[in-house]
C-alpha cells in the first residue's frame, strides 16, 4: 500500500523542492523585512473638506449625526461656505467640548 | 501507491502535530526536509514530507517583522493607517465593523510600510465594501479580539476614513460579487419569510448565523443535528444537482454540464464564505466531477486527503480547529465503517426497498456519529444518545429545506411572484423540523452534559 514507483517519487520530490523553496523566501521575506520609510501623507490626509463634505462625509465622523450634519450643511449654504474651522462655534447644536473633538477632522481649501 | 494523497496528507497532519507539541525553530525542519530529498527512497520521501508539516506549522508562527503592533508599540496618539478592507463589513448597533489589512502606518510624523490586519470599529457607514482601499485616521489599541480565521494585530477606533483609488482586480473583483451576491440573496429570503424561518433558510443555504436565534442553535447542538446549520457536502451536492438538472433541460453536452456545475460550487463556495466544511466538499466534489470529466475511477480517501492538503497547506492551524476535526472525522467515519458495517448486516440483500432505505440512512448517521462522539464529549463535554434517531429525520427534513430555500432564492431571481409559494412551504418545513426537535429533546436521556 506505501509503494511508491520510480515516477512517483520523482514527482514527490520535485513538488517537495519547490514547497520548501517557497517556503524559505516566504520566512525569508517575512524576518528581513525593514520598514521603508515613505513620504509622509499630505497634512490633510484623512481629514475632510469641510466646504466640500456632503451629508455622508459629515456623518462618517465621529460625535456627528444626522441632525448635526444637516445643521452644518444648512449652516454652510446660508453663509456660502465656511471661511474659517472656528465658524463651526455658529452652528447650532455645536458645543465647545463637542467642537474641540471634531476639529481635527476636518480642513478648508 | 494506493491512496497515495490520504496518505501524504496524514503524515503531513503528523509533521503539523508534531510542530505545535516540539516547537522547533523553522531552519533546521527545513534543512532537514531538504537534506531527505537528496535520497529517493520511499522512507526519506515520507520523512521529507513530515518536516515540510513541521517547517508550515513553523512558519505560520513566526511573527512578522513588518506587523503594525511591532512597529506602532502600541504608543498613544493619532494614527493614519492606509490599507483594504479584507472581510465583508458588518453593521450592528449602529457601528460598521470589518478587518483592515495595513499597508501603511504614519505616526508621529513617521510613515512607514507595513502590514498586519487590523480589526476596525466606526460609525455606521453604508458605504464601505470588502476591497475597498482606505485611509483611516484614528487610534490603535491591543486587540481584545481574537479571530480563529485570521490573526488580528490591532484594535482601531476611527474618527473618519478616507477613500483612495482602488486597484482593479480579477480576484478581488470576484470575491466582491461574492459578497454582494450573498447580501442580495439574504435580502430576498429576509423579504418572503421572516424570524426563525428566515435565520434557519440562511443558515443552511448562505452560511449566516448571525440572524440564527441562540436557543435554537443550542438546541440543536443537545440533538446533534447542529451539522445541518453547516454550509457543507449536502449543500454542494444540490448545486451540483441543480446546475446538472437545468442545463440537462437546454441539451448542454455531458462534459459541458460537468465542467460548469465545477465552476459553480466554486463560486459556491466563495459566496458562502469559504469556511472549512464547505471547502472541503467543494474540493472533494470537484475531485469527483474531474474524475467523470477525465474518465478516471474516484477514490473518496484520495478526495479526502487532497482536501485536507489543501487546507493545512493554506492554514496548518486549521488541524487544531474543532470544525475541520469534526468535518473530516465524519466523513473519514462515513467512508469507513458504513461499507464494512453494510456488507456484515447483508444489506444489499434486503428486498423492501423501505427498509434497505432507512437501514441504509440509520447506518450512515450512526457511522457518522461513532466517529464524532469522542471529539464532542471531548471538547463540549457532552454526550447525546438521541443523535442517531434525531439525525434519521431530520437531515431528509434538512435536505427539503435546502432545496426549497434554494428554490425560493432561484425563483425569486426569475419569476418573483412565484417566490411567495415556495417560502410558504419552506415555513412549513421549518416548522416540522423546529416541532421535531423539540420532540427530540424531550425525550428521557436525550442527552448528558458534565463539567
Amino acid at each position: 500500500m506505501l509503494n511508491l514507483t520510480k515516477q512517483e517519487q520523482q514527482v514527490m520530490v520535485f513538488l517537495l523542492s519547490v514547497c520548501l523553496c517557497g517556503l524559505a523566501i516566504n520566512f525569508w521575506r517575512k524576518v528581513s523585512f525593514r520598514p521603508r520609510i515613505l513620504i509622509n501623507f499630505s497634512q490633510n490626509t484623512g481629514k475632510i473638506n469641510l466646504n466640500k463634505a456632503d451629508l455622508a462625509d459629515l456623518k462618517s465622523v465621529s460625535g456627528i449625526g444626522d441632525k448635526t450634519a444637516a445643521r452644518i450643511l444648512e449652516y454652510r449654504r446660508q453663509k456660502q461656505g465656511f471661511n474659517d474651522l472656528s465658524e463651526l462655534e455658529a452652528v447650532p447644536g455645536l458645543t465647545k467640548p463637542r467642537l474641540e473633538k471634531i476639529k481635527g477632522s476636518f480642513y478648508l481649501d | 501507491m494506493k491512496r497515495p494523497l490520504f496518505i501524504f496528507a496524514f503524515i503531513f497532519s503528523l509533521g503539523i502535530a508534531a510542530q505545535e507539541a516540539l516547537k522547533i525553530n523553522f531552519i533546521p525542519l527545513v534543512l532537514l526536509s531538504g537534506f531527505c530529498l537528496f535520497f529517493h527512497r520511499k522512507i526519506f520521501i515520507f520523512g521529507a514530507l513530515f518536516f515540510l508539516g513541521m517547517a508550515v506549522s513553523a512558519w505560520r508562527h513566526q511573527p512578522d517583522n513588518c506587523d503594525i503592533a511591532r512597529l506602532i508599540n502600541f504608543q498613544p496618539g493619532e494614527y493614519l493607517v492606509k490599507g483594504f478592507v479584507c472581510s465583508p463589513p458588518e453593521n450592528s448597533g449602529g457601528k460598521t465593523e470589518f478587518i483592515f489589512c495595513s499597508r501603511q502606518v504614519q505616526y508621529n510624523g513617521l510613515h512607514q510600510s507595513c502590514c498586519g490586519n487590523i480589526f476596525v470599529r466606526l460609525s455606521a457607514s453604508e458605504g464601505i465594501s470588502y476591497g475597498d482601499s482606505l485611509i483611516l485616521n484614528g487610534s490603535l489599541q491591543r486587540p481584545r479580539k481574537y479571530f480563529s480565521r485570521g490573526k488580528v494585530s490591532a484594535d482601531m477606533r476611527v474618527k473618519i476614513f478616507q477613500p483612495v483609488e482602488i486597484k482593479k482586480s480579477l480576484f478581488l473583483s470576484a470575491r466582491r460579487f461574492s459578497f454582494y451576491l450573498r447580501e442580495e440573496f439574504t435580502r430576498r429570503i429576509r423579504r418572503y419569510l421572516g424570524g426563525i424561518s428566515a435565520g434557519v433558510i440562511e443558515a443552511m443555504v448562505l452560511g449566516r448565523k448571525d440572524n440564527l436565534p441562540k436557543h435554537l442553535y443550542q438546541a440543536m447542538v443537545r440533538t446533534g443535528t447542529v451539522h445541518i446549520l453547516v454550509v457543507s457536502g449536502l449543500n454542494v451536492g444540490i448545486v451540483v444537482l441543480m446546475v446538472d438538472l437545468v442545463l440537462k433541460i437546454f441539451r448542454f453536452p455531458r462534459k459541458l454540464r460537468l465542467a460548469l456545475a465545477l465552476l459553480f460550487s466554486l463560486f459556491y463556495c466563495l459566496v458562502t464564505g469559504a469556511s472549512t466544511p464547505i471547502v472541503r466538499a467543494t474540493v472533494m466534489s470537484g475531485v469527483f466531477l474531474l474524475s467523470y470529466l477525465f474518465q478516471r475511477q474516484p477514490d473518496i480517501y484520495n478526495s479526502l486527503g487532497l482536501s485536507a492538503l489543501l487546507i493545512l497547506g493554506f492554514d496548518p492551524g486549521q488541524l487544531s480547529n474543532i470544525g475541520f476535526q469534526l468535518s473530516f472525522a465524519s466523513v473519514l467515519a462515513i467512508a469507513f465503517i458504513y461499507p464494512r458495517i453494510k456488507v456484515f448486516l447483508r444489506m444489499n440483500h434486503y428486498r423492501n426497498k423501505l427498509l434497505k432505505f432507512i437501514s441504509e440512512n440509520t447506518l450512515v448517521s450512526l457511522s457518522a456519529w461513532l466517529g464524532t462522539v469522542g471529539f464532542i464529549a471531548y471538547y463540549f463535554k457532552f454526550f447525546s444518545p438521541v443523535t442517531v434517531l434525531a439525525n434519521l429525520f431530520i437531515v431528509p427534513l434538512a435536505s427539503l429545506i435546502t432545496f426549497c430555500g434554494f428554490s425560493l432564492v432561484a425563483v425569486s431571481l426569475i419569476f418573483p411572484p412565484a417566490a411567495a409559494l415556495f417560502a410558504a412551504s419552506a415555513k412549513l418545513v421549518v416548522f416540522l423540523l423546529l416541532a421535531l426537535n423539540s420532540i427530540l429533546l424531550s425525550l428521557p436521556l436525550a442527552s448528558f452534559s458534565w463539567g
